[in-house]
């Protein structure tokens, strides 16, 4: 197979595609992972690929459904979890507080679920689009949207009650 | 809230890796050509994990009490990556066989195993995070290397070193991360045997049967009896009939290293290129009438495969790397005969 463009779409789409698979993992090693497997399906329908309305969105469908299958999960003797990454400076450690809960709250959220909450409000689909990803209805989409919302929320409040100095809405006011 | 929400996600993101671009180009075309199929040996062996416990009810520690004896002492807490940890187990002071695990052939024989291939360190980049006797008078090793910017590791096994160690792959080399514990079970005999080698001081966690990787949850996770981050013992397997891998997570002063799975391997078995692999095609739905399509073709020629919940088509099975090549060769001709390729 000659490369016929896929290099270049690839310097052009991993960036975004490790920021999404970032979200749905919390861990560098298995991002990178996701990214990876995307690419190679990819790779294998690159023809297919091309022809798509947007090839970024096709590749982002088959990270996500890549991510949230049971094979995927199952696959993986790659996926690991690493803790939050070294970042010098004090000035940062505000902003690594309130990242890592956002982290953790996203994990106390089921796969499909952390894929929604990440479809709709980072990739900014709508419902529509978000169950067209996920082959699912679009009330199953509203469905995890509001549970996903509502467990975040209660993941960040709990963490708030818990402890007042590292309160996410505190963080973000100050 | 979702406004919150989503700027709470994009500061999140900023934390995600940055990509290597035209690196991992190459690295994909790699992994695509070199072997154009996904090995999920837990998938694999969870379904002969099941066979065997519906012959043996309860499995239960049948090797003893840890062999905390053959760990060898030293080592230092506060080791950031298991690269730089020192060599531990009962062999670590035996430069012969440090040698003979440094140099090991990383290769497995599995047609030219994508992760194989890639994953292969020079020996000056490899280290032996240990090697020393287990279970029956084995010998196995654990080498880490580092290579394309990525840390790998390979298990290695002797079953018989009474004739010279001589140490073949357990497994297809894999990637790793610094702090996660890396573990191989042997499950001959529906008896499961665990070694897992974690950073000296760490914890180790093992639950028989985990379900997913992602969440908090690790319930089911019970510590193991270490010695200098080195576990050697007895396990349970999962329970029969549940689509459940066993797995392990380590704890340190920084925190816990949720859980990965541990490999496996039956050491009553010949070695050699087989291996319970699953292979998968990497349509998605959004043609439904793609899976019924081409499972129809695929069953036809032979494979009993599988329509998975995100629509690709599946079969997992003990193939041969022929075997593998046989099916994506038969995929192709399926896709094009029904005007999917």
């Amino acid at each position: 197979m000659s490369d016929d463009g896929f290099t270049d779409f690839v310097v052009e789409v991993e960036g975004p595609l490790l920021r999404t698979a970032y979200l749905l993992t919390g861990d560098h090693g298995h991002a990178e992972d996701l990214v990876q497997t995307a690419l190679v399906k990819a790779h294998r329908h690159w023809a297919k690929v091309q022809r798509a309305d947007s090839p970024l969105a096709y590749v982002r469908r088959i990270l996500v459904t890549s991510h949230v299958s049971w094979r995927r999960r199952m696959s993986t003797s790659e996926q690991v979890i690493e803790t939050v990454p070294d970042r010098p400076g004090d000035d940062l450690q505000d902003r690594l507080a309130t990242t890592d809960l956002v982290r953790a709250a996203l994990r106390e959220l089921s796969p499909k679920a952390r894929a929604v909450v990440v479809l709709r409000w980072f990739e900014d689909l709508t419902e529509a689009e978000t169950a067209r990803v996920l082959g699912c209805s679009p009330s199953t989409v509203s469905t995890h949207a509001a549970r996903g919302l509502a467990a975040l929320r209660r993941h960040l409040d709990a963490t708030s009650a818990a402890d007042p100095d590292t309160s996410i809405y505190a963080r973000r006011t100050s | 809230m979702s406004t919150d929400v989503r700027t709470l996600l994009h500061d999140l993101a900023a934390d995600a890796p940055r990509g290597r671009g035209e690196e991992t180009a190459d690295l994909v075309v790699d992994l695509h050509r070199a072997q154009d199929r996904r090995r999920l040996r837990w998938a694999g062996v969870a379904a002969a994990i099941a066979v065997v416990v519906a012959v043996v009810p309860v499995l239960v520690d049948r090797s003893g009490p840890t062999d905390a004896s053959a760990v060898a002492a030293g080592g230092t807490t506060g080791v950031e990556s298991l690269f730089d940890a020192p060599t531990r187990g009962s062999l670590a002071d035996d430069a012969d066989a440090v040698a003979v695990a440094l140099g090991a052939s990383w290769q497995t024989g599995i047609t030219d195993a994508a992760a194989g291939q890639i994953l292969d360190p020079a020996p000056e980049n490899r280290h032996v995070a240990f090697v020393g006797e287990v279970r029956g008078g084995q010998v196995w090793a654990l080498v880490l290397g580092r290579t394309s910017g990525q840390l790998a590791y390979s298990w290695f096994v002797d079953p018989d070193p009474a004739d010279g160690l001589a140490l073949q792959p357990a497994g297809v080399p894999s990637r790793t991360t610094a702090a996660a514990p890396i573990g191989l079970l042997d499950v001959a005999g529906g008896s499961g045997y665990l070694v897992v080698v974690a950073r000296p001081g760490d914890q180790v966690r093992y639950s028989p049967a985990v379900t997913g990787l992602f969440t908090a949850d690790t319930t089911g996770f019970e510590d193991l009896p270490s010695a200098d981050g080195v576990v050697q013992t007895g396990v349970q397997l999962p329970p029969a009939g549940v689509q459940a891998a066993p797995g392990i997570s380590a704890t340190s002063g920084a925190g816990e290293v949720p859980a990965r799975w541990v490999d496996s391997f039956d050491s009553s078995r010949p070695f050699g290129p087989s291996a319970w692999t699953s292979v998968e095609s990497s349509e998605l739905p959004s043609d439904p009438s793609y899976g019924p399509l081409i499972q129809r073709c695929m069953v036809d020629a032979g494979w009993g495969v599988s329509v998975s919940v995100n629509g690709s088509l599946s079969f997992d099975g003990l193939l041969t790397g022929e075997g593998v090549d046989a099916f994506w060769a038969d995929l192709d001709r399926c896709e094009t005969s029904t005007g999917y390729r």
